[in-house]
């Protein structure tokens, strides 16, 4: 038993030790060489585990789709493309697998589409530069009895007027945060959140949908055109989870 | 030699097709025609006695109900051959059946009179063993059904099509429904055929006993599945013929388990064959109609050199006539040499109806020249007979990297190697394709979504307000001390008269009056500065004395303070000062100097 311990311990070790560039490296060989499995293998436990970063997630998505996970391939691009909006790969990969797949992309309000063109930490630190800084260089002077110059005005108002244009994307980005995709084939919508529940419509791969309440082990969804139902956590995975 | 071995072989061949000859000619005929029959041959004992009788079961039947007309025959041979019943007018007869063995032999010959009357089935000569033995005549008498008797009901055979409207080409799955009667169960299906109908039939020889409604009624029976293939357009009837076992559920005469042969006619269905909407054909269709979906093309390689072939499979699956859908040739097309490609068919056991399956079409492509990113598309539609409409399936380009390599690379006539394809100026629709791998994995995070709701988010943004209320409470604070200056002024004193009180204390602490006494005179006048608006080393003994004259006990200690350092300083007897009693007095005098508002 102590030795089956060391063992795995011995033959353990070198996993853990790895970092997680050298991870990353080695599931892209494993993909060029063919072996699209083994980089899938590789790089799900490498997102899973919180090392996390858009060129991870575009090759997670190739790799899931070469092993026939559109619904998995859809969701890892639509988190590479969360972190690296501008990124022309992914959302190039994101229109052949919903051609490939006959899906639409998700429906998004002009105030999702806006705080889709940044990556969410743009806008956050632009709302926090631009409202803070803003009051600030309007306070500062005459508390600090600077001498009153016209360039504090005009940055305080350029400031001010970032922080009025995050305030659209940070509202996109709360109601983006209710997105998921769907990610078994032929999901069921249900009645009830309940596995016996009467199947209302079923959903393909891949499809995307907005999560409206949670229960338990359920989450109550609603994909395009208006197909609503009750699905197992399990068979959905929200973009931002 | 050869010779004499040919002549000893024609020898050993003669004797051994005499000896053969010899033995059948030895054989009783009956033998003889059981060993060509297969049978094993009855060797028992020619002269046993045999007993034959003919019989109807039961002997009075009703009009239109089944009888049985059986003959028996008692004794260990078997029947060699039965003739052709010569069956009175009236009355049909169905195939016979030999029920027992040895022994007892039983053959059972379903009737059923169209009239009411007398039936002499006339006598006959059978072959039994090595003898031809007399069937003695029977009779059945058939009488018209009581009124009130129910009716007789017999297995009916229907086909039930999904729909009516079809498309030429398009297969769909019927069902040949055999319906049980309280009278009548059909119990195997042994053939099928179709009688009429411009469409090819095809019925899979596998039935199933079912539930089902039919004419709106709960009915049960044997089903079928029968795919049905319209070849031509038009309304079609279509309409087929089944012999099929059949169990008479009647006590009595024929006894239940026992089956007979019948063949059954379906009522003509009538379908609509339409012809496919040609004008709207597109690139790619090759017939197939049906429900498909195309599965995830695969390659064979991701690199290959020019003149090197690579394969591309492509699986369709789904519902239809995919058995003859055949894959578009593509021949040549941009920089690529495709070859007729090859398919195999599989079909979906586990559908009952046997109409879904995957077929699997593989190209053979070779590249011709170096450069090329991707697999060219392969158009592919089929006809979806549900939406009416055709189906783009076209495969699109798969990346491949084509290099430069040893293999020499086919050029087709009026192509010159260094041209990079034809040119065509009318825009064309690219088609999608994946793109590559990210070469490196970016910068890495923690967490995926916005840091919108975090602890520490929320906690960053109390930090600029909290700094902005600070720096406006200093300078509020600010302000105010500069419109009040002897506040200042006096906490200035305070913090020196307490800085010189301490150095006092250690002073008394030590013994050493001299600087206790330096120490204690600093701290009375830091505290007394304020009170006399002057600078506190610029003070005398009697300003100070004069701030502290509303405190009697106060001021004698500060005098005596005053006194002790003069007596230092300006006596020459040795003056020994006693700071550890000078300390109280000193602390209650610059206590009541830093306490005064």
């Amino acid at each position: 038993m102590i030795r089956a311990l060391l063992l795995l311990l011995f033959l353990g070790l070198p996993l853990v030790a790895q970092t997680p560039d050298e991870r990353f490296s080695k599931a892209t060989a494993a993909y060029t060489s063919g072996d699209f499995a083994e980089a899938a293998y590789q790089l799900r436990p490498l997102v899973d585990e919180g090392h996390i970063s858009a060129g991870a997630l575009h090759n997670l998505g190739n790799a899931e789709w070469k092993v026939s996970r559109p619904g998995h391939a859809i969701l890892a691009w639509e988190r590479a493309a969360a972190l690296d909006p501008a990124n022309p790969n992914t959302a190039a990969n994101l229109r052949f697998a919903r051609h490939q797949a006959k899906l639409g992309g998700p429906v998004l309000g002009w105030h999702e589409q806006y705080s889709a063109w940044m990556p969410s930490v743009f806008w956050l630190a632009a709302a926090m530069l631009g409202l803070w800084g803003g009051l600030a260089l309007l306070v500062m002077p005459r508390l600090l009895a600077w001498r009153r110059a016209d360039w504090h005005q005009g940055v305080a108002a350029l400031l001010l007027a970032i922080f009025l244009l995050s305030v659209p994307a940070i509202y996109g980005l709360t109601r983006r945060a209710r997105i998921g995709i769907v990610l078994e084939e032929e999901t069921a919508l249900r009645l009830v959140p309940a596995r016996e529940g009467e199947t209302l419509v079923k959903v393909a791969a891949g499809e995307a949908a907005r999560v409206e309440k949670t229960r338990g082990d359920y989450l109550y969804v609603r994909a395009e055109g208006d197909r609503a139902g009750w699905v197992k956590r399990a068979e959905f995975a929200r973009i931002w989870p | 030699m050869s010779t004499i071995s040919a002549r000893i072989a024609a020898l050993l061949v003669s004797i051994l097709t005499a000896s053969v000859a010899f033995s059948q000619t030895q054989m009783p005929p009956e033998i003889q025609l059981q060993l060509q029959r297969g049978l094993a041959p009855n060797v028992v004992q020619p002269d046993a006695p045999l007993a034959v009788s003919a019989s109807f079961e039961p002997a009075v039947a009703r009009v239109g109900r089944p009888a049985e007309y059986r003959v028996t025959i008692m004794g260990s041979q078997r029947i060699v051959q039965l003739p052709e019943l010569e069956a009175p007018a009236g009355l049909d007869v169905m195939p016979p059946r030999i029920v027992g063995g040895i022994g007892r032999q039983i053959t059972r010959y379903a009737v059923v009179a169209a009239h009411a009357g007398e039936f002499t089935m006339p006598g006959f000569d059978v072959q039994v063993g090595g003898r031809l033995v007399k069937v003695p005549p029977a009779t059945l008498q058939v009488v018209q059904p009581q009124p009130g008797e129910a009716v007789y009901h017999p297995v009916k055979a229907v086909l039930d099509l999904p729909r009516r409207d079809l498309f030429v080409g398009e297969t769909i799955v019927a069902r040949l429904l055999l319906i049980e009667t309280e009278d009548e169960s059909p119990q195997f299906v042994s053939h099928v055929a179709k009688t009429n109908g411009a469409v090819v039939f095809r019925a899979e020889m596998r039935t199933k006993r079912e539930q089902f409604v039919w004419a709106g009624k709960p009915a049960s029976g044997l089903v079928m599945p029968v795919q049905i293939t319209p070849i031509s357009e038009g309304e079609v009837e279509v309409n087929c013929q089944i012999v099929v076992q059949i169990a008479r559920n009647e006590d009595g005469a024929i006894g239940r388990g026992l089956t007979t042969q019948s063949t059954l006619d379906t009522p003509s269905a009538h379908i609509r064959v339409l012809a496919l909407p040609r004008a709207e054909q597109p690139a790619g269709f090759t017939g197939g109609i049906g429900n498909f979906t195309l599965s995830q093309p695969k390659l064979s390689a991701a690199e290959v050199e020019v003149g090197e072939p690579i394969t591309l499979t492509v699986a369709l699956s789904g519902e239809g006539n995919l058995e003859g859908v055949s894959a578009p040739e593509i021949g040549e097309i941009a920089g690529w040499q495709g070859f007729k490609p090859t398919t195999d068919f599989q079909r979906d056991e586990s559908d009952p109806s046997m109409a879904r399956g995957t077929k699997a079409f593989t190209y053979t492509l070779i590249p011709r020249r170096a450069g090329l990113k991707g697999t060219p598309p392969l158009p592919f539609s089929f006809f979806d007979p549900v939406k009416r409409a055709y189906v783009d399936a076209t495969v699109p380009p798969l990346p491949v990297l084509v290099k430069a390599g040893t293999v020499p690379a086919a050029v087709a006539p009026g192509e010159s190697r260094t041209e990079a394809g034809p040119q065509d100026d009318t825009p064309r629709e690219l088609p999608l394709a994946m793109t590559g791998l990210a070469e490196h994995p970016g910068r890495w995070a923690r967490s995926l979504g916005p840091a919108l709701w975090s602890p520490w988010f929320l906690a960053a943004q109390l930090m600029p307000p909290l700094a902005l209320l600070a720096l406006w409470a200093w300078r509020r604070r600010r302000d105010y001390l500069a419109a009040h200056p002897e506040i200042a002024l006096r906490r200035l004193a305070r913090t020196a008269a307490k800085r010189a009180l301490s150095a006092a204390r250690t002073a008394a602490r030590k013994g050493d009056g001299k600087g206790f006494l330096e120490a204690g005179i600093g701290a009375l006048c830091e505290a007394a500065a304020p009170h006399n608006s002057a600078k506190a080393a610029s003070l005398t003994r009697d300003e100070v004395l004069l701030v502290l004259r509303d405190d009697a006990d106060a001021a004698r200690g500060a005098r005596s303070i005053f006194e002790a350092a003069d007596a230092l300083h300006y006596t020459t007897a040795a003056v020994s000062p006693e700071p550890r009693k000078l300390l109280a007095e000193l602390e209650r005098a610059v206590d009541h100097l830093t306490s005064r508002p």
